[in-house]
């Protein structure tokens, strides 16, 4: 017997249940699990909400009626905060005409490589180069100004991690009303996943640490300057 | 056996006017070791108050410890020994009145699980546990009675024993009392329901750190400015003026019973 | 780690005299645990949640052989690898192995409390891997070789005086007095190794069995950073943290981050689904997932103490315990401190002879039920444990004098003349032995007990009516 099927069996004997018993179809039924929910509210109100929540934790907030707007938002914060290099996610949103080039225009250096493949080491070496990294967001919780970033092919971790400021574009229509309703968003199971991406990112704030002394240190190793630009125009995430 | 006060009785409260009351009603009146031997004018008090209010109180020297101390400490077979005669000093199905929370919490929620199994002792466990109650709770829930014609003209502040406030459950029932008593000022600490750090077997274990917890009910009970501690549970007053004493702070302690029986009778 | 679980006594007195641990501890009273409270009476439905994370945990324990194989199952659908560990010393020879075979020389990790109850450092540094801790606090304490002194903030007994002191000496950092400044130069240099490192270890907050997620929060990105660049993701941690569904996790969710700070939610809360897909450009390309029993299976079968592993690890007990909030985490001897650190320490040891002090080592006051996110009733178990050390032969023979004295105690106190007698004799001989020893931690007795005046009263009542 392997350690493997030591433990089970401990759990098993422990659960007072036969430790041969075969695995049994389907998973132990539940009672229904009623939810505690705050009540799913809409539009503007979403909006506001996810901006008062980014506030409290400190993140600067902008909106933007349409692409062209969170262009110049982004433009603004490049020059605010002299800006000269950054990385950023390979996303529609980003790629939208207006966005890019205005971002071409600032004269900003792009980090980001734009080859399909490139070791992992140049990558990271890259990102930590840049001043500001630049993503959009897949969705957003109004409940506590979350940013959530699915990892996938354009969509890197390390520009939201690495660089000292991160920016996140959020089109208004991907704001939900908290934890709940994002959980039906992710992948139901394994299958699915695999199809998806690897890592989901909820990003609240910015970084910190009150290790020494209970004393509050913003950016000690993720991005210790969020801003997050809220788009309203429903167009935006076309390109 | 019925116990009064010297002299005549006076009743400031008539019995007829307290919701609960039932005529010729008769209770125990159980005072634990640590009351009986370290604090016996609480006692005096509990039954003074009791029988200010028209009660007969009985009262038996055979009942000494409601087997708390060892339960906690982890000697269940002592715990069921003590157990077993206050279940049966206590059989004849009337209503227990205690001063101290800690032994009714111990017989309201410990002792069906001590016999848990017993044919016998389980059962009388959980018929003693439906009809025994410390002293507010039974004044105010019972008797529906939170005047009692007490005075006391002293600034005091009020301690929420653990076994008391989080074990059953009493905070409001020892204020309205207070509150109704004359001339009385409550003043509330911080932390009222912070633990004084006695707890049994643990100050007799680290004592260090029993007095260093005191040391902080003490100040938080001397920064309201009172001058009296009471509670509804002696070991936590006891211990409190025990380092109050030691440090000269400007406090000492008196059961809630004490200050109740204040200006009854003569 | 190395229990000292039986300095209770001594490094308890230390702590008492110790002037910045003290303040510390102050600190955490003022804030964490203030923060706690007000984050709970901000959320309309604490209870409810409470009373959900609560079944939630209770339920998976009832089947967790089922959710650990579904999680198994999963994870390995989505490219990682588990692994399952009897005990420490099988659990560290996975990572070791690991490290050993595919040539790592640095580790950079996350806070693991399961990773310091093996002792993966120590075993990792003896074979040539350099291990840097980088959450800030762990990062200190590894610089001080000195052990957690609380669940989440674990330098939370250093001054910033002595960490300043410390980077001097350890890191040839200039003498700094600001806490940025510190935290800032821990940031570049702790850089370096994440872009350097081979792998990054870390534990699990929690993992979901229906889709095979790991999921880890944190404040500061160190564990972002420790599972985004280095090429392996290990993690280590005790089968218990499993919960079943997306649904589950939410609820968790709601509650750790608030009872831990009294946040709403972390600053990040990491969703892990196996590797890196083909074409992400960064992240790992192998996880594994190393599942430790060390002694956990043995608590859930005794029914008594199973409710001990719903624990989330939020520290909420610590910084509500009058007895923590004066001595501090080290006292209590080993990686766990605190109320849960009493009752998980001789759970998982089972060594009598050093954690025997840990059940006692609390006034029963309940404060740690009442901010138990998941309602564990620590009270109870520490009764139980304490009952277990009496009575139960299997947990060690209890030490004989104390046998007695119980014995003794049990005697007089159900006789009534050994009782009365008892008293007499105190009485007379209070005076003499009040200085010594035992003796002060009572108070003089009455000069006359309550059934003494009573019984000269019932007396003289009875003559009373005899007359009348």
């Amino acid at each position: 017997m392997d350690d493997r099927e030591r433990i089970l069996t401990r759990i098993r004997k422990g659960l007072e249940r036969d430790p041969g018993s075969a695995p049994g179809k389907g998973m132990p039924s539940r009672p229904e699990a009623k939810q505690s929910s705050s009540a799913a509210a809409a539009g503007d109100d979403l909006v506001t909400r996810f901006l008062e929540a980014c506030e409290r934790e400190s993140v600067e907030i902008h909106t933007a009626a349409d692409a062209a707007e969170a262009g110049d938002r982004l433009v603004g914060i490049l020059e605010s905060s002299r800006v000269e290099r950054i990385f950023t996610w390979i996303d529609p949103v980003l790629a939208h005409r207006e966005v890019e080039a205005r971002i071409r225009a600032s004269h900003v250096v792009d980090l980001t490589p734009r080859v399909d493949h490139m070791d992992q080491d140049t990558f990271e070496a890259l990102a930590a180069r840049a001043d500001l990294g630049i993503t959009a967001a897949d969705w957003a919780l109004a409940d506590t100004g979350t940013l959530v970033l699915f990892s996938s092919a354009g969509h890197s971790r390390s520009a939201s991690l690495l660089p000292p400021v991160h920016v996140a574009i959020v089109p208004a229509s991907r704001i939900l009303s908290g934890l709940e309703e994002l959980m039906e968003k992710l992948p139901s199971d394994a299958v699915e996943a695999l199809k998806r991406e690897s890592n989901v990112t909820l990003i609240t704030g910015t970084s910190k640490t009150a290790d020494i002394e209970l004393s509050l240190v913003r950016g000690v190793h993720g991005p210790g300057t969020v801003h997050v630009i809220v788009i309203r125009d429903t167009d935006a995430s076309q390109p | 056996m019925n116990g009064k006060m010297n002299g005549k009785m006076e009743n400031p409260v008539e019995p007829e006017g307290i919701p609960g009351y039932i005529p010729g009603m008769r209770v125990h009146l159980f005072i634990p070791c640590l009351i009986d031997q370290f604090r016996p004018e609480a006692g005096e008090a509990a039954l003074c108050v009791l029988e200010s209010l028209g009660l007969q109180v009985d009262y038996t020297p055979e009942q000494i410890c409601c087997g708390q101390p060892f339960f906690t400490a982890g000697r269940l077979d002592a715990s069921r020994r003590l157990a077993r005669k206050t279940l049966s000093n206590f059989r004849d199905g009337q209503i227990v009145v205690a001063p101290s929370g800690s032994c009714v919490r111990m017989i309201r929620h410990h002792y069906g699980e001590l016999f848990q199994g017993d044919p016998v002792w389980e059962k009388l466990a959980q018929e003693l546990a439906g009809r025994v109650y410390e002293l507010s709770e039974f004044l105010v829930r019972v008797l529906g009675c939170e005047d009692l014609g007490a005075s006391f003209p002293e600034k005091v502040t009020f301690h929420d024993s653990c076994q008391v406030r989080r074990g059953l459950g009493i905070f409001e029932e020892p204020r309205a009392l207070l509150r109704r008593v004359k001339g009385l000022e409550l003043v509330e600490m911080n932390r009222p329901g912070e633990c004084c750090g006695f707890g049994g077997v643990f100050s007799a274990r680290y004592p260090h750190i029993a007095e260093a917890i005191v040391l902080d009910k003490i100040q938080d009970a001397a920064s309201t400015g009172a001058g009296i501690v009471s509670g509804c549970e002696i070991s936590c007053l006891l211990h409190i003026e025990r380092h109050a004493r030691a440090t000269g702070a400007p406090i000492r302690t008196l059961h809630l019973a004490e200050i109740l029986a204040s200006g009854l009778g003569s | 780690m190395e229990p000292r679980c039986e300095q209770f006594m001594n490094t308890s007195r230390k702590a008492l005299q110790d002037p910045h641990l003290q303040e510390a501890l102050r600190s955490i009273d003022a804030n964490l645990r203030t923060m706690r409270d007000a984050a709970f009476q901000e959320l309309p439905n604490g209870e409810a949640l409470r009373d959900q994370a609560r079944n939630i945990r209770d339920h998976t324990l009832e089947h967790l052989d089922r959710y650990l194989e579904q999680l198994e199952d999963r994870v390995t659908q989505l490219g990682g690898t588990v692994h399952w560990a009897e005990d420490a010393a099988a659990a560290r020879r996975i990572v070791e192995g690991l490290a050993a075979d595919r040539g790592v020389r640095t580790v950079v990790k996350g806070k693991s409390m399961v990773s310091e109850e093996i002792g993966l450092n120590e075993g990792l540094a003896a074979r040539g891997v350099d291990v840097v801790e980088t959450d800030l606090g762990e990062y200190i304490i590894q610089l001080a070789c000195e052990p957690p002194s609380h669940i989440v903030g674990p330098a939370i007994h250093k001054t910033k005086d002595q960490i300043a002191r410390l980077f001097c000496e350890a890191l040839d950092a200039p003498l700094m007095k600001d806490p940025e400044k510190m935290a800032l130069f821990a940031r570049r240099k702790l850089r370096e190794r994440f872009l350097t490192a081979d792998m990054g270890v870390t534990g699990a907050n929690f993992l979901v069995a229906s889709s095979g997620a790991l999921v880890l929060l944190e404040n500061e990105g160190n564990i972002r950073m420790s599972t985004t660049l280095p090429r392996i993701h290990v993690a280590v941690t005790g089968i218990e943290k499993v919960v079943p569904t997306w649904g589950d996790l939410s609820v968790l969710l709601q509650l750790l981050p608030r009872s831990t700070t009294g946040q709403k939610l972390s600053s990040y809360v990491s969703l892990f689904l196996g590797p890196r897909r083909p074409g992400e450009p960064d992240g790992p390309d192998e996880f594994h997932l190393v599942l430790v029993d060390n002694g956990r299976s043995r608590i859930l079968a005794d029914k008594a103490f199973r409710e001990s592993l719903r624990c989330i690890r939020c520290g909420a007990c610590l910084n509500t315990c009058p007895v923590y909030l004066k001595i501090g985490g080290h006292a209590y001897g080993w990686v766990y401190s605190g109320p849960i650190g009493s009752v998980l320490t001789p759970q998982l040891l089972r060594d009598r002879r050093c954690t025997s002090t840990l059940p006692f080592a609390s006034t029963l006051c309940g404060a740690c039920a009442d901010v138990c996110p998941v309602k564990i009733n620590i009270p109870r178990i520490l009764a139980e444990l304490r009952s277990r050390y009496a009575d139960d032969p299997e947990w060690g023979p209890a030490p004989r004098n104390e046998q007695g004295l119980f014995r003794l105690a049990g005697a007089v106190l159900s006789d009534r003349l050994l009782y009365e007698g008892a008293g007499n004799i105190a009485r007379v001989l209070y005076p003499l032995i009040r200085n010594m020893g035992p003796a002060d931690t009572f108070p003089p007795p009455a000069s006359r007990p309550f059934r003494q005046s009573h019984k000269r009263k019932s007396r003289k009542g009875r003559k009373d009516a005899h007359r009348g």
